[in-house]
């Protein structure tokens, strides 16, 4: 992250500014909420070089999913970009696959938009820290099942409405992978 | 993942001198054990003389709603929350935990414009008053506050962020940071809502003569 202050600046600042109180926000009482953010224990991460390739697949699935989306919805790019306020470049790349992180901002207003629950599509997405094979199962049978033309066929339209169906059932599940 | 996003100053109060500090994106083990051992510790046994209405809320409080509301949001979508700490003399000074969507500006600039809200904003107790009769680190408002500007620039969000203020701190967002108050929230216990609008991240992190910055 390109950070756009320095020390210096920051202890004029300091030596600056009147000495008050700065709290904001309702305060943290469950430590689970600091729990949320540990690393996870390196037994359960999959090794990188196994990760790799699933990493390119998800981006393909993902940019699968997202251009089937923007297909069933008559929308171009442009329009897209305008309505969840991401550069047209980027979501180009999402839907050419060739993004390997996303920005948590663009994976939020994607969900949003397309009414999917966001920790499918984080769990989709080359983000994710562990693969789901059930998941991975399911895109892969999504992504083969239909071909890229103007206008959704019928058997592409089912095979979207079901994926979107699996990922809404998947947002529905705990971090135990019951409902 | 924890990942260190540079060395900045604190000042100590009780000897003048500014000291190194790593802020961080991401929290680790210790932070945990700190929060948990020296910071939580301390607001459960003794509440600032001048605690808000959330703070005493909260320290009575055995199920925070505003806490499962944010665990469920964070379970939901791990990558929508990001938490950062400031370290010194190997303790935990202060973190902050961002929310980097779903939240919409209110300033007359920008109405509805997206923008990264401060969820939250805490300093070790003891660097608060009221906590402590002589606080130790002065700056680690003005770290966090910064790294969250900062954010918002990486985030193409122009700058903009947003936060609910405790009420000893109000002048803080209001007169030194120079954020637009927009009163009191109902909707969030009486705390007074504040944002920074592109206009002023720009003023906030233009270097005045001499900051070198």
């Amino acid at each position: 992250m390109k950070m756009r202050f320095t020390n210096e600046w920051l202890r004029r600042r300091i030596e600056r500014d009147a000495d008050l109180d700065s709290d904001a926000g309702l305060p943290i009482t469950k430590i689970d909420v600091l729990k949320a953010f540990l690393p996870e224990p390196p037994a359960v991460r999959a090794p990188v070089a196994a990760v790799a390739p699933q990493v390119r697949q998800s981006a393909a699935v993902l940019g699968h999913l997202v251009r089937q989306l923007r297909r069933r919805d008559r929308l171009e790019l442009a329009r897209l970009s305008a309505e969840v306020r991401v550069p047209e470049q980027e979501l180009r790349e999402i839907e050419d696959g060739t993004v390997t992180a996303l920005r948590p901002r663009t994976l939020h207003q994607l969900a949003t938009f397309f009414k999917i629950p966001a920790q499918a599509l984080v769990a989709l997405s080359p983000a994710a820290v562990r693969r789901d094979p059930e998941l991975d199962r399911a895109a892969v049978r999504f992504a083969t099942d239909s071909d890229d033309i103007s206008k959704l066929s019928a058997d592409e339209r089912k095979s979207l409405n079901d994926f979107v169906k699996f990922l809404s059932d998947y947002g529905e599940r705990g971090p135990d992978g019951k409902r | 993942m924890k990942t260190q996003l540079g060395t900045y100053d604190l000042q100590n109060r009780l000897t003048g001198r500014f000291e190194p500090a790593g802020l961080f994106e991401g929290i680790d083990e210790s932070n945990l054990r700190s929060y948990e051992q020296d910071w939580k510790i301390a607001f459960e046994t003794r509440l600032p003389g001048d605690a808000t209405t959330a703070e005493r809320l909260a320290a009575n409080a055995q199920d925070a709603r505003w806490d499962w509301r944010r665990l469920a949001e964070i379970r939901g979508n791990p990558l929508l929350y990001q938490m950062y700490a400031i370290e010194c003399a190997a303790r935990t000074q202060g973190i902050m935990l961002v929310k980097k969507g779903g939240s919409f500006s209110r300033h007359p600039d920008h109405p509805k414009a997206d923008l990264i809200y401060v969820d939250r904003l805490a300093t070790a107790p003891w660097n608060r008053r009221g906590f402590v009769g002589e606080p130790i680190y002065r700056g680690v408002g003005q770290v966090l506050l910064s790294a969250a500007v900062n954010l918002a620039y990486e985030e193409d969000l122009d700058g903009r962020i947003g936060l609910h203020s405790l009420s000893g701190a109000d002048a803080f967002y209001r007169d030194v940071i120079g954020m637009t108050d927009f009163g009191p929230d109902d909707e969030n216990y009486g705390m007074r809502y504040f944002e920074m609008s592109s206009a002023q991240a720009r003023v906030f992190l233009e270097p005045k003569e001499g900051d070198g910055a």
